[in-house]
């Protein structure tokens, strides 16, 4: 049997299809690929947020609380060099930061804490339905402390929290996961990838 | 031998020299330890302090407490990641600084906590610390802001609701 030659470029085309390398990623690959949970919450300038809305923008979810001195205030920086290595790609790549803390952190508190570190990310404080709500579609863990310090106004406990960064694709699907303790080194070439396609 | 002791002169000025030009992040030298690179972030209620302590000693040495006149309680914690989960953990019995060794005190690990701290505009640049040592005593040392270089301690001053009509922090209003 003769083949033509575009029968032999169709297979050759196949083929290569075929053998085409899976993208490799420094991040949990989540698979298949499910679409992300859906996420609403009032944002620090007092908008209501859909993470729905976002779909054609890469999106990195994350929790946490204005309280924790440490993590969260350190991830946030993580973020704002991302951007910057970034430079105008920064412009479809949604930073969403999440309030696990909806008691003290108020959409005001919020107002002054997320926009100090890039006023380009978003500060989410979600009613305690729509929070039930993400920690049931995100799997994540919540446990609130107890106050211990008796301040008048505003005591201070502590809330251990799933710290995993979530990355939804510009198709609004859960694609990566990275631990807490990610770098920006190795998240930057994941979110270029997703942001290349 | 005299070159030699003119080497170690020349270097001993240069250090000098360096340490000098380093200001405030220059370490801070008491008996056996030594403090570097002590720095802070002052959050709304709540503020973190970092730092190196260098024991080239014989003896292990403990950080036991910290005074400062900059929050109302200032606290040894440590984060800690597990199974993906943060969690915060006070560590009332506070650090060890092994013999010949370091204590770091870093971001998502070992930290000194503020509970209601100063502003980073009363602050001015630099909040006082009283680091108490089980074998050294009493350090004073002083922490430079801000700890997170990232962190434009500006917008915490912004008055409430500014933020949705200008832009002051980065040229780009939220999306």
């Amino acid at each position: 049997m003769k083949l033509s030659r575009a029968q032999i470029l169709t297979a050759a085309l196949l083929l290569l299809t075929a053998c085409k390398p899976a993208q490799k990623f420094n991040g949990e690959v989540v698979e298949p690929a499910q679409p992300a949970p859906e996420l609403t919450g009032v944002n620090w300038d007092g908008k209501r947020f859909l993470l729905s809305e976002h779909r054609g923008k890469v999106a990195v979810v994350f929790f946490g609380y204005t309280y924790c001195p440490d993590v969260c205030p350190f991830t946030l920086a993580k973020f704002k060099q991302i951007y910057r290595e970034l430079g105008d790609r920064a412009k479809d790549l949604e930073v969403v930061f999440v309030s696990v803390d909806p008691q003290r952190d108020t959409v005001e508190k919020l107002s002054r804490y997320v926009p100090a570190f890039d006023r380009r990310f978003y500060g989410l404080r979600l009613e305690p339905k729509e929070l039930d709500a993400a920690t049931k579609g995100f799997d994540l863990s919540v446990q609130y402390g107890q106050p211990k310090h008796g301040l008048e106004t505003d005591s201070y406990y502590y809330v251990d929290h799933t710290g995993t960064f979530f990355v939804i694709d510009r198709e609004g699907r859960l694609r990566l996961k990275f631990p807490p303790n990610a770098t920006a080194e190795q998240m930057l070439p994941d979110l270029e990838k997703l942001l290349a396609v | 031998m005299k070159s030699t002791t003119m080497s170690r002169l020349c270097l001993s000025i240069a250090l000098l020299g360096m340490a000098i030009g380093c200001g405030q992040r220059a370490p801070a030298a008491v008996g056996e330890l030594e403090i570097r690179d002590a720095r802070a972030s002052l959050m709304q209620d709540m503020g973190v302090v970092y730092l190196t302590v260098v024991n080239p000693g014989p003896e292990d040495d403990r950080l036991l407490r910290v005074e400062t006149a900059a929050a109302r309680v200032a606290e040894t914690h440590e984060s800690l990641h597990e199974n993906g989960v943060v969690r915060m953990a006070a560590r009332p019995e506070g650090f060890e600084v092994p013999a010949g060794g370091t204590l770091e005190l870093g971001p998502g690990g070992k930290h000194i906590m503020l509970i209601e701290p100063k502003t980073a505009q009363e602050a001015a640049g630099s909040i006082p610390l009283t680091l108490h040592f089980e074998r050294a005593g009493a350090i004073e040392v002083q922490a430079v802001l801000p700890a997170t270089e990232e962190m434009d301690h500006s917008g915490h001053s912004m008055d409430h609701g500014e933020h949705t009509t200008e832009s002051t922090a980065e040229g780009a209003e939220p999306r």
